[in-house]
């Protein structure tokens, strides 16, 4: 047995040592106007709002679907829209945010139905790290996990060198969107977000986006993973003497018309297995197939008004009160 | 926990260490704890359905041996029953409300009972199949009843083979959870060479594959005839990798412990026939069905036209097996007609094949069946993955119907054709999965003569950790290692 563990040791060095050497020829230069390093500006208003605040936590759905500045408005408390990106994962995106919730902070979750590992890119999380490299603090929680992401990362970075060094981790990057009143064209940068986090206003559909297809099928199993993360950042949550309320994701008619049953049964389980004030239901975040852009989360700038709209007065309810 | 996640990575040689360690008395229990953990990485409350199972199966068992005659079969009986009702409930159940309430609607019944909302187990048709396998084995007199709970436990709770098989019969795996394993250097190597293998074909083959097939299948209706093709054919390495490779992985880690499991696949895609396919095609589920269906159904000692329901009746079984829902069922239905066009049409091709003189071209005979019957595969697997019966009939007309449209718009669209062609990824993606199908494949056809793995094994020191090296850098740099499920573990 002795000979079998030194020889993998030397071995898993060796491979070590080559990935390593390979990671830094690989290395590419960063834009920072790149969509990904907006996290650095959404970190920097989190880190300078005094408490209680109130902290948005999701995936693009928010960036795009937020006003997080009328919110504000409306609950005169400093908001911040920390949404950027599925690809992140929910693991991700509950520990970035993670020891930044004081006493009497609201948090607000709010993702694409059926979040699972399957949505993860974990180039997506190398290069947001590579834009924000003091997030690895957050992220990892022991030194093997450190070891672990470091690994994955150089992999990460070694494989887009030598088979798609030319493709955009965002999706749709690139993709010209026509911004109201003028021949300006929307992209997915950094430049395009305001100070709250939110991407600026005035997006327009621009084509027709087909929602039919396939009906959206849940992995079970994985909702079941993912509820219990959900319940685990919760309770977290909650420790701090923060409350949070989760918040349903801006839907097309048609689609959800077409997915319902398990739009529903995902919104079950979060009721049944979650401790979360939960906002409305999945059918009063329906909008009209007009109101979406570019893909079945992302609103136009009239779709992403009604939806705060809809969030503020199902907050004037449950939580105006508590604010108060 | 899958196979390839780092949990396993730290699990699987945790578990070893402590085998080898503790004194052989103790080795049940730790592999119990291990298959319990296992199994409750996944969702933790289905261990106690298992449980129940597995107590269940062992009284009855014990308490089968000592009858005779009908109370002997009643109890079979009950125990099939028994063993099968949790199957049922969270595989079958949703299914047959939905048809009954669909049959209602038609005939304007009154139906009103609800579809469950559960999780399904994870591998629940796998050791559900397991059991009955035991508990057959135990009504036929081939197995002694197992007294130990601890070991029959085991037997059905293995974790290397829980989820996803291979399907076990207790005359091969119950008795060597008493035997004593030592360590033996190159059992363990061989065994750590195949997890290897097994990691290539599902991360570097089935995973990359995935991400192409997907985007094709979840909307077909947005793609055209030549990416419909490659998908479909994608699709079979894509399930084939993933399965056998899952295999592999189980196998491998139960031999690093000294555990011999069923061999569960033996290069299926070089078959000359859709029998000898499924002589090589998951091994463990046919043969459990000829053992446990097709034999005591009268197999092929009956008339023509019972055979043809014999065969009928398995592959319709085992399509429902995949999964409860009509495509499998067609799926399974296909398989079957297959099988019984091959045997109704055998005259005519050797008729064929002594008119063309193909019967003195051994290697061209051999390549046009083994196209033949891969193609057949191909076209079957639409159905197998299409999402709805509507969604497989669109793939199967476009296929036909555009791909000719295609070629004789060749001139003017062959650019588009190329862009087809990659499903959407990148050239180098698509250069990638090509390389590594054509590996698999000559490893594959070079091992129906000699075993690679074990012939590298002679070689010099430096050739081999060449090899190696290089072999585990390719899956580091090109593996998927997102945590896309092995396909069979909703089975």
């Amino acid at each position: 047995m002795k000979t079998l563990v030194i020889k993998l040791f030397i071995f898993f060095v060796l491979v070590y040592t080559t990935i390593s050497l390979f990671s830094l020829f690989a290395r590419e230069e960063l834009d920072p106007d790149n969509y990904l390093a907006t996290t650095i500006d959404k970190h920097a208003r989190l880190n300078s709002m005094e408490s209680p605040k109130i902290i948005f936590v999701g995936d693009s759905s928010l960036a795009f679907g937020l006003d997080a500045k009328t919110i504000e408005g409306a609950l005169q408390r400093p908001t911040s829209n920390m949404g950027l990106h599925a690809a992140l994962g929910l693991e991700f995106t509950f520990k970035e945010i993670g020891d930044t919730i004081n006493k009497n902070d609201v948090v607000f979750l709010s993702f694409h139905y059926y979040p699972n590992d399957m949505d993860i890119n974990q180039g997506v999380i190398c290069h947001t790290l590579d834009f924000y490299p003091r997030l690895k603090q957050r992220i990892v929680t022991n030194p093997l996990d450190g070891l672990r992401l470091d690994l994955i990362c150089k992999i990460k970075r070694i494989r887009r060198y030598i088979v798609n060094r030319r493709a955009s981790l965002v999706p749709n990057e690139g993709e010209s969107l026509v911004v109201e009143g003028s021949l300006e064209v929307f992209s997915y940068a950094r430049s395009s977000f305001t100070e709250y986090g939110d991407v600026r206003d005035s997006l327009y559909k621009t084509s027709e986006i087909n929602f039919e297809g396939a009906s959206q099928d849940m992995n079970i199993v994985s909702q079941w993973k993912t509820i219990r993360e959900i319940q685990v950042f919760s309770k977290h949550v909650q420790s701090h003497g923060a409350s949070i309320y989760f918040v349903f994701p801006p839907y097309p008619k048609s689609k959800y018309e077409y997915n319902s049953e398990f739009i529903e049964k995902f919104a079950d389980m979060l009721r049944k297995n979650t401790d979360m004030n939960i906002l409305g239901s999945p059918m009063s975040f329906t909008f009209s197939d007009d109101s979406f852009f570019n893909s079945d989360y992302h609103l136009t700038s009239f779709g992403k008004k009604e939806y705060t709209k809809r969030i503020i007065g199902l907050l004037k309810s449950s939580f105006e009160a508590q604010v108060r | 926990m899958l196979f390839n996640s780092f949990s396993y990575l730290l699990f699987f040689p945790t578990v070893v260490t402590l085998f080898f360690w503790l004194p052989h008395r103790y080795r049940w229990l730790l592999l119990l704890l291990a298959s319990c953990f296992f199994y409750m990485s996944f969702i933790p409350a289905y261990i106690f359905i298992l449980l129940c199972l597995i107590v269940v199966d062992y009284v009855l068992a014990i308490w089968m041996e000592g009858l005779d005659g009908i109370k002997k079969k009643q109890v079979l009986i009950g125990g099939i029953v028994l063993t099968c009702v949790p199957l049922f409930i969270f595989k079958y159940f949703n299914f047959f409300n939905s048809n009954i309430a669909g049959l209602a609607n038609v005939l304007h019944w009154n139906y009103s009972i609800e579809s469950l909302h559960w999780i399904l187990p994870i591998g629940l048709s796998f050791h559900t199949f397991q059991s009955l396998s035991y508990l057959i084995e135990v009504y036929w007199g081939k197995q002694k009843a197992e007294r130990h709970l601890g070991i029959f436990s085991v037997y059905v709770m293995f974790f290397p083979q829980l989820v996803a098989g291979p399907i076990e019969r207790p005359g091969n795996l119950l008795h060597q959870f008493y035997k004593k394993h030592e360590f033996v250097y190159e059992r363990v190597v061989s065994g750590l060479k195949l997890i290897v293998w097994g990691l290539f074909k599902k991360v570097v083959i089935a995973n990359q594959i995935a991400k192409m097939v997907d985007g094709v299948y979840s909307d077909p209706h947005g793609v055209g005839a030549i990416s419909l093709v490659v998908a479909t054919i994608f699709f079979a390495f894509q399930i084939y990798c993933d399965f056998s490779g899952y295999s592999d992985m189980a196998i491998g880690s139960a031999r690093v412990m000294g555990f011999h499991l069923m061999k569960n696949f033996d290069r299926p895609y070089f078959s000359q026939s859709i029998s000898e396919f499924w002589r090589r095609w998951h091994i463990s589920l046919f043969g459990w069905f000829r053992d446990y269906i097709y034999i005591p159904l009268g197999g092929s000692r009956v008339s023509p036209f019972r055979w043809c329901i014999n065969i009928l009746v398995v592959f319709l079984i085992s399509g429902l097996w995949h999964g409860a829902n009509w495509t499998f069922v067609i799926w399974g239905g296909m398989q079957g007609i297959f099988i019984i066009a091959s045997r109704c049409t055998e005259k005519i091709r050797n008729a064929i094949y002594k008119y063309t003189r193909l019967f003195q071209m051994t290697r061209t005979k051999a390549i046009i069946k083994i196209t033949f019957t891969f193609s057949l595969v191909c076209f079957s697997w639409i159905f197998f993955r299409a999402n709805s019966i509507a969604d497989a009939l669109y793939v199967v007309g476009n296929i036909f119907g555009g791909f000719m449209k295609t070629i004789r718009s060749f001139p003017d669209i062959h650019a588009d054709m190329f862009r087809q062609l990659l499903l959407g990824r990148s050239f180098m993606e698509f250069v990638v999965v090509i390389v590594s199908v054509a590996l698999m494949l000559g490893v594959e056809f070079l091992e129906r003569k000699k075993d690679i793995v074990e012939e590298l094994a002679y070689r010099r020191w430096w050739v081999r950790w060449i090899v190696y090296y290089g072999f585990v850098l390719w899956i580091l740099f090109f593996g998927v290692f997102d945590k896309s499920p092995f396909i069979y573990f909703q089975f």
